[in-house]
């Protein structure tokens, strides 16, 4: 009993821990202008050290608009998101995503929910487009309603705030 | 000169009713064809013609490239964009979210509620919120009326015609039982000339930065953290500009470094807010 206990706890502890891990972004990024590396996410915020124009960093998450980053030196510290580009992801026509490779290694997460390896989408297709009103009824059997929509907002915490989208529209 | 314009539509629509044998249909395009030159004013086509005429286009972009086979996904997608769209000015539009199966990126709307995504552009996404983005950026499309727009702009104007505010049920109805099949083609080969011209010459600069400007509230206004849309566009700037897959959205949309130039101005007074990325959610519908 006691050892079922304990095997209960350990996998709910493990649950538990994975709920709350937010995965990290860990992205390769430049730096666009001369700035500075600060120790929080604020302007007020006492610097690291200075950051020239094209320096390499590794962004390690988030926190509203600044991204938490390590240089080459292994300075820590946050930097504006708007001061930094991410890094290159060439990828030509037939060719597996570099990105696609990198999350399955980062995250575990494969593509094949969202991925059939279907072609692109371009003007050429548009030309040649039949219309397809079965695929259009298809659509709407997929749809959402308020109230649907509502209850999908709670379950994530989702609340809505009086921020206004366009003044005099609303 | 604006009476000429309107005096030469008003010639093109009785002309192409002629030429197709249209008569007034359930859907008035007699009184259609006398509102001619009202055409130009977007505020004046009616809910049910601004609806159909997103279908329409619907039908030909799903036409080019069907729906995601997963289900799932779908319906994830419509409940993100409806929670959106329930707290937009337009939230009891009859709105519809697909995701089309394609590895381009790109995203589309068309009047009347219709958005579509590419799964394309899913893959490329880390979080709900960055899902949200894009969704929030064409449903400003679609209430801010843009497509509307691009048709009566002068390098569209030609697409103007009746026949993109009717269904092919009513376009059919009005036609000779033997003449059907001809006139199906002809009123799908005007609707699919119209989107190939709005979705392949794209919209208007400033509406598609106006798109980003209050998509970004909307989004934070529904509870998402607003900065996942700036997050989303740096994904876009770091793709290879000369991959084959984003050749339609760049020839369509400015470049992600533009639209982020413009969108920065507008950061400021959403500094404090927090939102949510509800990562966890989208990383669990994408691994199922």
């Amino acid at each position: 009993m006691k050892q079922l206990v304990i095997i209960f706890s350990i996998i709910l502890l493990s649950i538990v821990t994975f709920a709350g891990q937010a995965k990290p972004i860990d992205r390769f990024a430049q730096v666009v202008k001369d700035t500075n590396l600060v120790k929080k996410p604020s302007s007020k915020a006492d610097k690291v050290t200075a950051l020239k124009k094209d320096q390499n960093i590794t962004i390690k998450n988030r926190q509203r608009a600044w991204y938490q980053v390590i240089t080459e030196n292994d300075l820590s510290g946050w930097i504006k998101m708007l001061e930094v580009r991410f890094s290159g992801e060439a990828k030509r026509e037939g060719e597996l995503g570099v990105k696609r490779v990198w999350n399955s290694i980062t995250s575990g997460r494969t593509d094949t929910t969202v991925s059939t390896g279907v072609r692109g989408f371009d003007e050429e297709d548009l030309k040649k487009a039949t219309a397809a009103p079965k695929q259009v009824a298809l659509l709407a059997s997929f749809s959402s309603d308020k109230k649907q929509a509502s209850t999908f907002a709670k379950q994530a915490s989702l609340k809505a705030n009086d921020i206004i989208v366009k003044e005099g529209a609303e | 000169m604006k009476n000429i314009l309107i005096l030469l539509l008003t010639l093109v629509l009785l002309t192409a009713c002629k030429t197709t044998g249209l008569k007034i249909g359930n859907l008035d395009v007699g009184g259609f064809i006398e509102q001619g030159a009202n055409l130009w004013n977007a505020s004046n086509i009616s809910l049910e013609q601004e609806v159909q005429f997103g279908e329409n286009m619907s039908a030909v972009l799903l036409g080019a490239r069907s729906l995601h086979p997963n289900e799932k996904l779908n319906k994830y997608v419509n409940n993100v964009g409806m929670w959106l769209a329930s707290n937009s000015s337009r939230a009891d539009l009859n709105w519809h979210f697909g995701v089309i199966d394609s590895d381009a990126i790109n995203a589309f709307a068309a009047p009347g509620g219709y958005i579509f995504i590419t799964s394309g552009m899913i893959n490329n996404m880390n979080s709900e919120a960055e899902l949200a983005a894009v969704l929030a950026h064409e449903i400003i499309h679609v209430i801010e009326s843009h497509h509307l727009t691009a048709i009566k702009s002068g390098a569209l104007r030609g697409s103007l015609t009746e026949t993109l505010f009717l269904s092919v049920d009513a376009y059919q109805a009005n036609t000779n039982a033997s003449q059907k099949d001809r006139e199906y083609k002809a009123w799908t080969k005007k609707i699919t000339g119209a989107a190939q011209d709005l979705y392949s010459k794209g919209l208007d600069r400033d509406d598609e930065f106006d798109a980003d400007k209050y998509g970004i509230r909307l989004l934070a206004k529904s509870g998402y953290d607003p900065f996942a849309f700036v997050t989303n566009l740096q994904i876009l700037e770091s793709i290879d500009p000369e991959d084959s897959n984003l050749a339609l959205m760049y020839k369509t949309h400015p470049t992600p470094s533009e639209r982020l130039d413009e969108i920065s101005e507008h950061l400021a007074k959403l500094e404090n807010v927090t939102g949510l990325t509800a990562e966890q959610r989208f990383q669990r519908v994408l691994s199922e």
